[in-house]
């Protein structure tokens, strides 16, 4: 059903919408969706926690422009993304 | 991204600085509790960030301990400008008042504006207009175009065809009229004789209705029944019929034109001026002061004021001038009498000159020029009993 849905639509196969989303224009900005909380916050570096992943984004003048129940908005230079996962 | 900046400036948004120990907490309960924050910004102990203004209530809430405090730091958006306006009770009814008057004023057609040279025309078309409910001060929305050129067509016969425009406040009426209007119609119960105007020797006759009592060739005096419209039929009954016709005759006149031998003119001695003045019904105000010495006036342009049949403003377009005399020699005053001559033969409407015999004689100050003109002209007069 689901996969009838997809071919419908034209979703990518095997979209999975439990997983973290995120889209980056250049090195400049980064939207993340499926963020739950932010666990540091600083101009350099953004840790974030994403459905069981904790993604760390680093950089310079590093700012939030956007914050929903959902998404987060980075904007700055992002030098650096690392994933962990968390048990 | 305008669009998102012109719905929050709508909204009313705040910049708020919090501080404290953990400042991150206050942004993770705003995302718990679908509170939407911009242009979070970190500094050294606090974190900046923008909110609506309807939210900033709600976060404040949010504290959990004494040590986070929130202040802010910019105010933005319409709510916050509207409320410095709250005790101005002056300027929020005059602006309330003024959009209630301009919706009213601009729903209403204030101008009639008829595109035609002919005054009496032009005159006939507004008083059609007025008696199809179109008139200043009326809605524009409850004219219908079409209705009111339809009807404007049949009331005034003379017009070749007719459009109506609404634009804005004005409606611009356009006509053309016909090149030969339509002759009268007559009743069946109206009858006519046909007259002469003038003395004159019969040359041509075109009878259209009635009986002829003379014809081509004979000498008729002025009030002669050319046509009558009394006929005797077959049976020796009578009728009356409305006598139409035409009836060219050879008549003599003599024109005497007058011309002085001196003259006091017009010289302009400086620039032309305008002056204004404002018209009450019959009276009339001079509104700037008036020129030095003697003027003339070259040109007046009226204008009506919208709402007010009987106050205008007139433009007039005065000359100062002095008066000099001038002596005229024959040759001018020879001139100036043949000009007369040449108006007065417009004024009789005649159809040809055949000969013009001229005279001239001097007396005083003046000279008289007598032209004896022998011309055709239709001397045919319907005369209605």
């Amino acid at each position: 059903m689901i996969k009838k849905l997809e071919s419908l639509i034209k979703i990518p196969e095997n979209t999975d919408f439990d997983k973290p989303f995120f889209q980056m224009d250049g090195t400049n900005e980064l939207l993340l969706c499926g963020s739950n909380s932010i666990l540091e916050y600083s101009s350099s570096k953004i840790k974030v926690n994403v459905r069981g992943i904790q993604i760390s984004i680093e950089g310079s003048n590093l700012i939030i422009s956007f914050i929903d129940n959902d998404a987060i908005a980075v904007k700055g230079n992002i030098r650096a993304l690392n994933f962990v996962r968390v048990k | 991204m305008l669009m998102l900046q012109l719905l929050r400036y709508l909204r009313g948004y705040v910049k708020f600085i919090i501080t404290g120990s953990f400042p991150q907490r206050i942004i993770n309960s705003c995302k718990i509790q679908k509170i939407p924050l911009w242009d979070i910004v970190p500094k050294d102990k606090s974190i900046s960030a923008k909110a609506y203004a309807k939210d900033y209530k709600r976060i404040k809430h949010l504290r959990k301990s004494r040590n986070t405090k929130f202040a802010i730091s910019e105010k933005h958006g319409i709510p916050f400008s509207l409320s410095k306006l709250k005790k101005r009770y002056g300027i929020l009814l005059g602006a309330a008042a003024s959009l209630i008057l301009l919706s009213f004023l601009t729903s209403r057609i204030w101008i009639i504006n008829v595109n035609t040279e002919n005054p009496a025309l032009k005159t006939e078309i507004l008083s059609c207009l007025e008696s199809l409910g179109i008139k200043k001060g009326v809605k524009s929305s409850s004219i219908d175009v079409k209705n009111a050129q339809r009807k404007l067509m049949i009331l005034e016969n003379k017009l070749a065809w007719d459009s109506l425009n609404i634009k804005g406040c004005k409606l611009m009426v356009e006509t053309s009229e016909k090149e030969n209007p339509p002759p009268k119609e007559f009743s069946k119960e109206k009858h006519s004789d046909i007259i002469a105007e003038c003395d004159g020797h019969i040359v041509y006759m075109e009878i259209r209705n009635g009986q002829s009592l003379c014809q081509k060739g004979d000498t008729v005096g002025k009030g002669d029944i050319l046509v009558s419209g009394t006929m005797v039929d077959q049976y020796g009954g009578i009728r009356c019929v409305y006598s139409t016709g035409k009836v060219y005759a050879l008549c003599s006149q003599s024109i005497t034109a007058a011309v002085p031998k001196k003259e006091k003119l017009p010289v302009p001695t400086e620039k032309s001026f305008s002056q204004y003045r404002f018209i009450l019904g019959d009276r009339n105000f001079l509104l700037s002061p008036k020129g030095k010495g003697e003027t003339i006036q070259l040109s007046q342009k009226r204008i009506d004021l919208p709402f007010f049949d009987n106050i205008s403003i007139v433009k007039e377009i005065m000359q100062p001038v002095k008066y000099n005399t001038i002596t005229y020699n024959r040759a001018q005053m020879q001139k100036k009498a043949e000009d007369i001559f040449e108006k007065r033969t417009k004024e009789l409407d005649c159809i040809k000159l055949i000969s013009s015999k001229t005279t001239e004689k001097e007396d005083g100050n003046f000279l008289y020029v007598t032209y004896d003109i022998d011309y055709i002209k239709d001397i045919a007069v319907i005369r209605e009993f």
